[in-house]
């Protein structure tokens, strides 16, 4: 049995302000970052050295493409706790699932929800990157790949953390954004240290995060028991 | 036939069921009572294969309930909470349950009189509306075996008397389990009782087999009924009658009503359904 379809519409349904908003967003973000990029290097006042900002801010897409993901699947948590409370999570524990397969069918909906919004991200990226295909891949492969394993851990903590709690309200969910922003962070400080070198960081963050989430799933079975799953 | 074998069951370290045996292998209405905290709920979700058991075991017609998962469409469970999406209409709810358990969506709109709440949310329904539209879901398949977590409660007497008399029609070839707090509902509409006292079955049989002739109500008058109703005798300020059951309260009143002398006050003294719930009997 797989409910990720159903969870993707009604998150999509119910959550239509954070779609909206999403998609805003990753369109103003791409663009302006692409723009700035488009200007070029920047010669330092102090010695004349050139630095190529360009290039870091066209990479700044990365971490922002995660953001307008993390955004949008918000709705995601927000169904997860209302279906726990109103006794629907109950109702598919009954006819069958177990709290992995219900864990995963919301996972599965916040990472297709998250490509909604990281799509147009890159579609924007690779339609202004110059420099031919291959950084354009590289650019949507980074995008794609730190967002979607982002997306998949913080949603796998998130739903895992609201069924722990008692009495779950939905007052957390924006604190998944702020988890997910969190494991950002090194990306976009190393970005100006490490310059144009940053690719190697995301993609090892992209890994990292993948990594976790996946071992995350996998001991969701042991970790988190049927009744959690009870209103 | 449902067998129970050893049942203990809880929610993380606290076990609610304590080696529960139970053998339900004849359709017909099985009543399950329990003061508040005995272990019903825990009881009905172990079954449905909601919560599995610490040990023991549940067997649907000899196979391992929690081996086999097509096993799960032969059980119709109802919970306490109405397990619809809040956000959909009655209509697009069925269909999402539908869609999930192959069921006929249709079936289920027919088998409660649906028809006039299926393009209404279910954030905007009542609570007695919920009940309604979480009791059809059941019907989106055949079942073998119904668990019904009071299922008449936040119901009209109007619709609470067509489940039962829904519930009675399924009993004839299925298996149906009832848990509710309505003494008279139960002593109505059940075969059999099953007391769950504490997590473990307290009395499991036929509502004859449990004493009867143990209602006793206290009646305030306007005179003496010592003479009237000979079987009974002043307690305190009630003149206390026996009688064989709730039916028989009106036709007491109506002797007394007859006789020229003004009922002030009835009051049930003794019950034996709540004697099975405080410990008294069972």
């Amino acid at each position: 049995m797989d409910i990720s379809k159903q969870v993707f519409r009604r998150s999509a349904r119910m959550g239509l302000s954070y779609v909206v908003l999403s998609l805003l967003m990753g369109v103003f973000l791409t663009t302006s970052l692409n723009i700035a990029a488009t200007i070029g290097n920047v010669s330092s006042a102090d010695n004349g050295n050139s630095v190529p900002l360009g290039p870091m801010l066209g990479l700044l897409v990365v971490p922002m493409g995660a953001l307008v993901g993390l955004v949008i699947t918000t709705p995601v948590y927000l169904l997860f706790v209302n279906d726990k409370n109103a006794g629907v999570l109950e109702y598919l524990l009954a006819v069958g699932m177990d709290q992995r397969d219900v864990f995963l069918g919301y996972l599965k909906a916040g990472v297709m929800l998250s490509l909604v919004a990281m799509v147009p991200v890159v579609l924007i990226n690779t339609a202004f990157m110059s420099g031919g295909l291959g950084p354009a891949l590289l650019g949507g492969a980074l995008v794609l790949g730190t967002g979607v394993s982002d997306v998949a851990l913080v949603t796998i903590m998130m739903t895992a953390f609201s069924s722990m709690q008692r009495r779950p309200t939905g007052m957390n969910s924006p604190l998944g954004i702020t988890i997910g922003v969190l494991f950002l962070i090194p990306e976009l400080l190393l970005l100006s240290v490490l310059g144009t070198q940053v690719v190697w960081v995301e993609g090892g963050m992209a890994v990292a995060l993948l990594i976790a989430a996946v071992f995350f799933l996998l001991s969701l079975g042991k970790l988190i028991k049927r009744e959690k799953l009870l209103p | 036939m449902l067998t129970m074998t050893d049942v203990s069951s809880g929610y993380d370290t606290n076990e609610v069921l304590h080696s529960i045996n139970l053998e339900v292998s004849k359709p017909a209405i099985y009543v399950v009572l329990g003061p508040n905290g005995a272990g019903k709920t825990t009881l009905f979700r172990t079954i449905a294969g909601v919560l599995k058991p610490t040990s023991g075991g549940v067997m649907l017609d000899g196979r391992d309930l929690y081996a086999a998962n097509e096993l799960r469409h032969e059980i119709g469970y109802l919970s306490h909470y109405p397990a619809l999406p809040e956000e959909m209409t009655v209509a697009k709810a069925l269909a999402f349950y539908g869609g999930i358990e192959h069921g006929d969506v249709q079936a289920a709109i027919d088998s409660i009189g649906l028809r006039e709440l299926m393009m209404k949310k279910v954030s905007d329904l009542s609570q007695g509306q919920k009940k309604r539209a979480s009791i059809a879901k059941l019907f989106l398949r055949e079942r073998k075996l119904y668990l019904m977590d009071e299922p008449t409660s936040n119901l009209d007497p109007v619709v609470a008397k067509e489940v039962r008399d829904m519930l009675l029609g399924l009993s004839r070839d299925r298996f149906v389990l009832y848990s509710s707090h309505n003494l008279y509902e139960a002593q109505e509409i059940a075969d059999y009782i099953v007391l769950i006292k504490n997590g473990t079955v307290g009395f499991f049989g036929t509502k004859d087999e449990l004493r009867t002739g143990g209602y006793r109500i206290g009646i305030k008058a306007s005179a003496n009924l010592a003479a009237l109703l000979p079987n009974g005798k002043q307690e305190k300020e009630y003149f206390v009658v026996p009688v064989s059951g709730p039916q028989e309260v009106g036709e007491v009143v109506k002797k007394i009503v007859a006789a020229g002398i003004a009922v002030h006050e009835v009051k049930e003294i003794g019950n034996p359904l709540e004697d099975l719930f405080t410990g008294s009997q069972g």
